[in-house]
């Protein structure tokens, strides 16, 4: 398949972020500590004075291949020549990993990469998963290792370019306007899988969300045991206090995950359940049921799968999470920082620190209302199926 | 009958939209998995309101999905496919 010029140049994203992101680095890194760089050059640096002009280089880098690379991974759309990727019920019937988008679905091409395809398939996005954006999310902690994001951003975007390549294309007319009601029945049974099948993964990551802040609270309660206990440790060099609080924390925290492991493993099976009795259907597989019944089941589902899917509302846009959590990032840095570098970075910290939380706040918000809807609207559609069987009811 | 069961009657519709052929009783029954008198009164409700009716072909009465049955089993469908597409973002 013919891709765009762009994708199918994947190294352009490298050349465009490493020529802006260096030098730039190396002219901000100037600019901000003028004393170092010529003492360095003419009079021969000591090993600190080394040390802190790479770390510095390094993350000042870091941040600007990254600023560079990441939107010119997730922003751009590509148009595919010819007749378009299939649509996601083939997909999904082509073992595909498919979850569907308002006017767009997303197709897992690699372990780390989304296709997110608009117009019917005649183009596309790449996306990382919510995984590569956790990985992203921590890299940008360290400023020193922030520069890995850039390898992570290629892989996403090799990754999706080599998907897109093995991806089946459509052939043929497009399908006509009248649908018989067998289509509508396989209509119904794949997105009623789509939405079991997103209610597991959703569940399934949540618990990852769940276990990674408990280990992160963990972690900021062992500081402050060691703050608590530091007194104790100057004066008497006793350990005893800091050791059994350390046991407590472990302790806990293992117990928090086994028992967040325990809940998750059961709803992810009861929404795996559902996705295998849909599936078998959908694949007409000896024993599979009555479809309809199984719908009419699965109908009474869908309240619950739409909620647990507006609580995966992170993982389900990861572009807007993400510069979400740089904005904050960038905000709460400058904000802390502005004193040792420039007077103007407290006032883009503001900015920045207010724009995302304009945007989380509306993430929670937007979500909120569009489950209030829904829930509305499922209550209404429930209560007509009593009168599905009248006669002369039309449409 | 007062309010029947809608899971049991789509199972019903489904089975003769499958088979547009007149269906025995009995067969149909088993196809169902209820026991007959549950069968009976819900065929008899399905009759009185025009979705199916019998025929007798060779000495056996058969089932037969009228035009409202087949408008009815595409309502369910149609009803169906709102609720689980209906609102989705």
């Amino acid at each position: 398949m013919e891709v765009g010029k762009l994708l199918s140049r994947w190294w352009f994203l490298a050349l465009v972020s490493l020529g802006i992101g260096v030098p730039s680095a190396c002219l901000v890194l100037i600019s901000l500590i003028p004393e170092v760089m010529p003492t360095m050059l003419l009079e021969g640096a000591d090993t600190p004075r080394l040390l802190f002009l790479i770390s510095s280089f390094l993350s000042i880098c870091g941040y600007l291949v990254s600023f560079i690379c990441l939107p010119l991974l997730i922003v751009p759309r590509h148009s595919i020549d010819g007749g378009g990727i299939l649509g996601p019920d083939d997909l999904v019937r082509a073992g595909f990993e498919v979850t569907r988008r308002r006017d767009a679905f997303d197709v897992r091409v690699a372990k780390y990469s989304v296709l997110r395809m608009y117009e019917g398939g005649h183009a596309f996005r790449c996306l990382p998963t919510s995984t590569a954006i956790w990985a992203i999310v921590l890299l940008f902690m360290a400023p020193q290792l922030t520069i890995i994001v850039f390898l992570i951003a290629l892989y996403v975007h090799h990754g999706c370019c080599k998907g897109l390549r093995g991806m089946p294309v459509r052939s043929g007319a497009p399908a006509p306007e009248e649908r018989s009601v067998e289509e509508i029945i396989g209509d119904s049974l794949m997105g009623a899988y789509m939405l079991a099948r997103e209610a597991a993964d959703v569940r399934r990551s949540s618990y990852n969300d769940h276990a990674l802040i408990l280990v992160i609270l963990a972690l900021v309660a062992w500081v402050a045991l060691l703050a608590i206990c530091a007194p104790d440790l100057i004066e008497h060099g006793s350990f005893a206090w800091l050791g059994l609080g350390t046991l407590v924390i472990v302790a806990a925290t293992a117990i928090g995950v086994l028992i967040l492991r325990e809940r998750r493993s059961k709803d992810v099976a009861r929404e795996e359940t559902w996705a295998k009795k849909l599936l078998s259907v959908i694949r007409e597989e000896e024993g599979a049921g009555s479809p309809i019944e199984l719908l009419l089941c699965a109908c009474q589902e869908v309240p619950i799968w739409l909620e647990v899917r507006r609580r995966g509302i992170w993982s389900r846009e990861p572009g807007r999470t993400l510069l979400i959590f740089i904005l904050l990032n960038v905000g709460v840095g400058s904000m802390l920082q502005y004193s040792y570098i420039w007077w103007g970075y407290f006032f883009i910290g503001m900015v920045c620190l207010a724009f995302g939380i304009f945007l989380f706040s509306y993430q929670i918000v937007s979500a909120r209302f569009e489950s209030r809807e829904i829930a509305g609207e499922w209550e209404r559609k429930m209560g007509e199926m009593d009168s599905l069987l009248e006669s002369g009811r039309g449409r | 009958m007062d309010r029947p069961d809608l899971y049991v009657m789509a199972r019903i519709l489904e089975r003769l939209w499958r088979d547009p052929s007149p269906m025995l009783k009995t067969r149909l029954q088993v196809a169902i998995g209820t026991n007959y008198d549950v069968f009976s009164r819900y065929l008899d409700w399905m009759c009185e309101r025009g979705l199916t009716s019998l025929v007798d072909e060779d000495g056996h009465q058969k089932v037969l999905l009228t035009d409202e049955g087949r408008e009815a089993y595409r309502r369910i469908a149609m009803w169906i496919n709102e609720v689980v597409h209906g609102k989705r973002g």
